[in-house]
């Protein structure tokens, strides 16, 4: 299929509904399992007010980047990107988006092989489960994106479902003292904390820029964007409220996975064990569609960069490098945790901060000056 | 041994997927950018399997970010 | 066969030596010999074949008038010249229903090769064909596919007029539109479309002409050769054209602005376009009440994953997650698996396979020897095994519930999709436990949301979402509250109770311009 570069390929369209439980997958994403114990370990009892903190943030950012998006109708953030910085600055600044994407989507497969061998699959190489998720990632690329889109609606009821299943099931074992003092240590560690909490995964969301100008009616797109956020953002700051609440500060921040162990505390009678294998099922499922739009985000992002119409020949390349790149990335998971909570804020933040900020502020100097030219 | 040979097996694997296509529509462009991107990713996909360590693209991003970031959260 | 550019000529000797010869001098070819007294002889011959033609009509209705005339005094002995008197007998004479006239060679001849009777006469280079059609048949029996408990019990036969006849029974109305092609260059069969014309939309309609034409078959035995030449390209083992016995299930689609396909030679008839909830649902769901056939409705989606998964979820929970059972089935288990040399992988396979075996060897047995021998396989084979130690009582009994379960799907191609599907999944669940059974559900999933039938999408309503079109998909709400057709297969005239305003009830724009002329 061949499409016009800079903007959407044909017969690619999104629904305004489809793009919010895009948005809302993909926020939920890896971040549900790792964050409830990042925002506990800095926030302690309070790490429930760091994610309501980080959460209005994160709206804050899609919103501006709703007003980026639609300035620019049909363009993706490429498109845009090159036409407010000329060929050559606009050139670079996509080697720049696609070396974020690429980082990124490195990073989420990680995560999730990680996350597998520690909790399931531990005597599985974690090549395997890095091969088989990147597999059906690929397959599913070359269905496109409207595609990954419909896969969204069929599952997303299923998931929302099963994690209300999830919080209904640990209802019994919420012990409320558990969040007292409030704020006792004051406010400093909740934003502290609060601050990675936003790297991860708000300000991952102006890659959705990509996809942005796929959505067919274009003025809902900003009000899919923000609900999506809304969803996203209110099923990481319940999951980290009920980890709070059934574990106790201490335990969440003590364990890397901790809403795994949350999922632990499930009993379903005498009858039925370890019921947080069926609870990962979903953590699967989100993680499997983070996984596949930052893949094509990605993907699109290289083939816009180079001016080339379709992206789908450039999909398996990248998904070996992607391999290979997931595997290198993180020597040990300290130095994970280190990287995620101390450098990679700042490192989105100038992709998804400080970039935007400027392309916004470019475009809207030109647009006065074009305006007080006419006159 | 193994590995290698596996590596090079999923490379001309894509080869075969893609490269007929390509070639027959005369798309030079991304048939470059396509072989490029598969060398890289076999070279570092067999660098991987013998066991060399290579330096993840993280510390490129920790050094330039590393100041920052001690200056504003202080650890 | 080469360019048969042959042409009748007037010698009527010349064109019986050449339909002869091109027929091979088949005995079953009838030619007969007709003169009339006059004073220039007026040869003619009718030629039929004699399984094909009814002979009581041809003697009855065409040689009978014909040997009568030779008793009058006027008729055909008036008729100034030779053409007029083959018109003479086309208008005047023979008290048959069709009569065409045929000048092209092949068309004549396949005409005869239906079953018509055509008239030769000397002099005149073209012929007549009269409708004379008669053989032996299967008349109009209950459908041995598709059965229903509450509801009609005809079901189509091999003929293609009766099969337009069951369902114009059942749609009385003006705007159902027939449309026919001979398709096959060797065996020329019948092939029709139906359509209600106003609720189809009018571009799958097109495309659905224009499939059928690019056809280049020599043969169309079965609806499954144009079934396979008209679907949606794609790389799937999920069927994308419907088929059934039924005239009502025809008559249904039909309303909710389907394209039938009927093929003369067989009863089993294509619908297009086809989405995965079709092939989930039953005639008997719209018969019975509707909270009765949601319940079985979703009945059958739970018979759908335990056909799909429930191999797939034994080999998983006993090779990897074994603490997931309660203490005292896990204990049960492993004392069941302790004399069992294989893995539950390989244990499984076998079952399932030797399952396989048993059903296709059902199907192909003469019906006398089939009851028997499912009683053995069943029984003994099983039994047999489980004592001799190849296989666990357990495994036994989750062959049983998934082969039990993938006989309530109702379309039998899509049971046979999941019973390929199914045996995927065993391998991803012996080499990645549940992980791998949601990798390739995930999989799975990513298909079929992919696959489009006719351009619409196989997953809808539910992916995309069309919320009124939910309403009869894995559910069905009663008759008074389905008020819209589906939205996803046609757009024109949504509304089911239709008034005279959205129905073209009237005359259509070309026949109103006929009536305007005269």
């Amino acid at each position: 299929m061949k499409g016009r570069v800079g903007k959407v390929p044909e017969n690619d369209n999104i629904q305004e509904n489809q793009f919010r439980k895009l948005v809302s997958l993909f926020i939920i994403g890896t971040t549900i399992i790792l964050v409830p114990g990042f925002l506990a370990a800095e926030a302690k009892q309070d790490a429930w007010i760091s994610a309501l903190v980080g959460w209005i943030a994160g709206l804050a950012l899609v919103w501006m980047y709703g007003i980026l998006g639609s300035r620019f109708p049909g363009k993706t953030l490429i498109g845009l990107t090159k036409e407010i910085c000329g060929r050559w600055l606009g050139t670079l600044l996509s080697f720049l988006w696609f070396f974020y994407a690429f980082i990124l989507t490195a990073l989420v497969l990680r995560n999730l092989g990680d996350f597998l061998n520690a909790t399931m699959l531990v005597e599985t190489p974690i090549h395997a489960i890095h091969l088989v998720y990147l597999s059906i990632v690929a397959i599913g690329l070359y269905y496109g994106v409207s595609n990954i889109a419909r896969t969204a609606d069929l599952f997303f009821p299923l998931v929302m479902f099963l994690l209300l299943i999830f919080v209904l099931l640990l209802l019994p074992e919420l012990e409320f003292k558990q969040i007292q003092p409030v704020l006792g240590k004051g406010i400093k560690p909740v934003l502290t904390s609060a601050f990675p909490y936003i790297g991860f995964p708000y300000l991952e969301l102006i890659l959705f820029l990509m996809i942005f100008p796929n959505v067919d009616q274009p003025k809902r797109a900003r009000k899919a964007f923000m609900l999506g956020t809304c969803i996203g953002g209110g099923v990481l700051f319940a999951v980290t409220l009920l980890a709070l609440l059934v574990m106790g500060a201490e335990n969440t921040a003590s364990e890397l996975y901790s809403s795994f162990e949350l999922a632990k505390k499930i009993e379903i009678g005498e009858f039925i064990q370890r019921v947080e294998v069926i609870i990962t099922a979903v953590w699967l499922v989100t993680i499997y569609f983070k996984l596949i739009l930052c893949v094509y985000i990605t993907v699109l992002c290289l083939s816009q960069t180079l001016g080339i119409p379709d992206y789908r020949p450039l999909t398996l390349p990248i998904c070996m490098l992607l391999y290979a790149v997931s595997i290198l990335i993180i020597p040990n998971i300290p130095y994970l945790i280190s990287f995620d909570t101390t450098i990679w804020p700042f490192f989105a933040s100038t992709y998804g901060l400080l970039i935007p900020l400027v392309l916004l502020g470019v475009a809207s100097v030109r647009k006065k000056r074009a305006k007080s030219d006419i006159r | 041994m193994w590995r290698i040979a596996t590596v090079l097996a999923a490379g001309m694997l894509m080869v075969f997927i893609e490269a007929p296509s390509l070639i027959k529509n005369k798309k030079r462009k991304e048939l470059w950018v396509f072989s490029v991107l598969l060398l890289a990713g076999s070279m570092l996909c067999i660098t991987i399997s013998m066991g060399i360590e290579v330096p993840s693209p993280l510390e490129w991003i920790k050094r330039i970010y590393e100041p920052i970031s001690k200056l504003l959260l202080g650890k | 066969m080469g360019d048969r550019k042959h042409a009748l000529t007037v010698s009527l000797h010349d064109n019986i030596q050449l339909i002869k010869t091109t027929l091979g001098n088949s005995p079953d070819i009838v030619i007969r010999e007709w003169h009339s007294d006059r004073s220039d002889p007026f040869e003619a011959v009718v030629i039929y074949v004699s399984g094909l033609s009814d002979a009581q009509i041809i003697n009855q209705f065409i040689m009978s008038p014909l040997l009568s005339s030779n008793q009058d005094e006027h008729a055909i002995t008036d008729s100034s010249s030779l053409t007029d008197s083959l018109d003479f007998i086309k208008k005047r004479l023979l008290p048959v229903g069709e009569i065409q006239v045929e000048e092209s060679f092949d068309k004549l001849l396949v005409g005869i090769l239906s079953g018509k009777a055509a008239i030769l006469c000397q002099g005149v280079n073209y012929g007549l064909l009269l409708a004379s059609k008669g053989w032996e048949e299967r008349g109009v029996e209950e459908p041995t596919s598709q059965t229903v408990i509450r509801g009609p019990k005809e079901g189509f036969s091999e003929n293609i007029a009766i099969n337009i006849a069951l369902v114009r029974r059942k749609i009385k109305d003006p705007n159902l539109w027939l449309e026919q092609f001979l398709i096959g260059e060797v065996t020329k069969t019948d092939v029709s479309i139906m359509y209600i014309n106003g609720i189809a939309n009018d571009k799958a309609v097109q495309e659905v002409r224009d499939r059928i034409g690019r056809i280049r078959l020599d043969g169309i035995l079965e609806s499954g050769y144009i079934e396979e030449c008209i679907q949606d390209n794609g790389f799937t083992v999920f069927p994308t054209v419907f088929n059934t016995e039924r005239p009502d299930v025809i008559a249904a689609n039909l309303l909710e602005g389907r394209i039938a396909i009927l093929i003369d030679g067989t009863p089993f008839t294509l619908l297009v376009p086809a989405v995965f909830t079709q092939f989930l649902q039953s005639a008997e769901d719209y018969y019975q009440r509707a909270d009765i056939s949601t319940l079985i409705r979703l009945l059958r989606y739970a018979a759908l994953m335990i056909a799909l998964l429930a191999p797939s979820l034994y080999i998983a929970i006993t090779t990897f997650h074994q603490d997931m059972l309660p203490p005292v089935l896990l204990i049960s288990l492993i004392a069941q698996r302790e004399g069992i040399p294989f893995p539950a992988f390989f244990e499984a396979l076998l079952m399932e396979v030797t399952f396989e075996l048993l059903r296709e060897a059902g199907v192909r047995l003469p019906r006398a020897v089939g009851q028997s021998i499912s009683i053995v396989g069943a029984l003994v084979i099983g039994q047999a095994a489980v004592e001799a130690g190849f296989v666990s009582a357990a495994m036994v009994i989750v062959v049983s519930i998934t082969a039990i379960s993938s006989f309530i799907i109702p379309a039998y191609n899509m049971a046979i999709a999941i019973r390929i599907l199914r045996f995927g999944m065993m391998g991803l669940a012996a080499s990645f436990g549940l992980f791998g059974i949601l990798a390739g559900i995930i999989l799975i999933v990513q298909h079929l949301c992919h696959l489009r039938s006719f351009g619409v999408p196989y997953m809808s309503p539910y992916a995309p979402v069309i919320q009124e079109d939910t309403k009869d998909a894995a559910i069905r709400v009663t008759w008074r509250d389905m008020i819209t057709r589906p939205r996803s297969i046609s757009r024109k005239n949504p509304i089911r109770e239709s008034g005279p305003q959205t129905l073209q009830q009237g005359p259509t724009a070309e026949v109103e311009e006929l009536l305007r002329k005269k």
